[in-house]
């Protein structure tokens, strides 16, 4: 039985107790596997063609790390907007 | 040679049954950590499926010398985060639903009182801001510890015994508020 000197175990032993009770039993369903090795295959082929980018996942490591800025001058932002669908270009391109 | 460096070393040359001997080997930990953050079945197998595929995107980036436990966990992580992120939204609606049904319910039996206790603490696990509920989740579940902790989240040793700290008084908090429950619990475990 509790008491209040020992309630720092209680409180201890209580949440690993839930947490392991709350997934004691869970597991994925077999398809994912299966899926898994479909995809990874599927993705062989495709980075014969488009080589795999870094990761930015990985990357940013620790959750809510902001991400990297592109560190953009106003030319190239300036040229970026020029050549939208929506820019002088993509109007441009549009006129009969 | 370690059997996992064994299996990236296959992976990196292309082999896709190294791929699947991984996913066979650390395919419970990994769903498990995602399913304990996320709380939804889907969710833990969509992430389990992304680390894996990203393990093999990035196996050329993965050092065959060095464990293999810390990279999964710290994917498993970013991926949690990010549809964390995307669903924060739909956890205080489930709240405010169990407030609105909650008080309708019968006084529960024992058994359904141990079982309404572990929702508590459940709920209170779930309550705990991110950061911390994945050094809750890390250490309690998966047995890490605290340095093995520091690694994966890239934050320094000290970081996590606050996050640590801040967490256990808050789920003490709330549990002390429900000590019949939580002796009852402790009791029948």
């Amino acid at each position: 039985m509790s008491s209040p000197n020992n309630f720092p175990d209680l409180v201890d032993h209580t949440i690993r107790h839930n947490l392991r009770h709350s997934v004691a039993h869970a597991q994925p369903g077999p398809a994912v596997r299966q899926q898994l090795l479909q995809r990874a295959a599927r993705r062989c082929w495709a980075r014969f063609w488009w080589p795999a980018p870094s990761d930015p996942v990985l990357e940013y490591g620790a959750p809510g790390r902001s991400l990297t800025p592109l560190e953009l001058g106003w030319r190239e932002l300036a040229f970026m907007q020029l050549l939208r669908p929506a820019g002088l270009f993509g109007a441009l391109c549009q006129l009969r | 040679m370690s059997q996992d460096a064994t299996y990236i070393l296959r992976l990196q040359a292309g082999d896709l049954d190294a791929l699947g001997a991984l996913y066979d080997r650390y395919r419970l930990a990994v769903y498990r950590t995602a399913l304990a953050i996320t709380r939804d079945p889907d969710a833990a197998e969509d992430i389990l499926q992304e680390v894996f595929l990203r393990l093999h995107t990035y196996a050329t980036s993965v050092k065959p010398d060095l464990p293999l436990a810390p990279w999964l966990y710290r994917a498993t992580i970013n991926l949690s985060y990010s549809w964390f992120s995307k669903h924060r939204w739909l956890a205080p609606l489930d709240e405010v639903i169990e407030r609105l049904i909650g008080p309708a319910r019968q006084r529960p039996e024992p058994a359904a009182e141990q079982r309404a206790g572990r929702e508590q603490v459940q709920r209170a696990i779930d309550a705990l801001p991110f950061n911390q509920r994945v050094v809750i989740i890390l250490h309690y579940l998966n047995d890490l510890s605290l340095q093995e902790i520091a690694e994966i989240l890239d934050c320094p040793l000290g970081t996590v015994k606050s996050r640590l700290h801040y967490a256990r008084e808050s789920l003490r908090r709330q549990l002390e508020a429900n000590g019949q429950s939580l002796e009852l619990l402790y009791e029948f475990s």
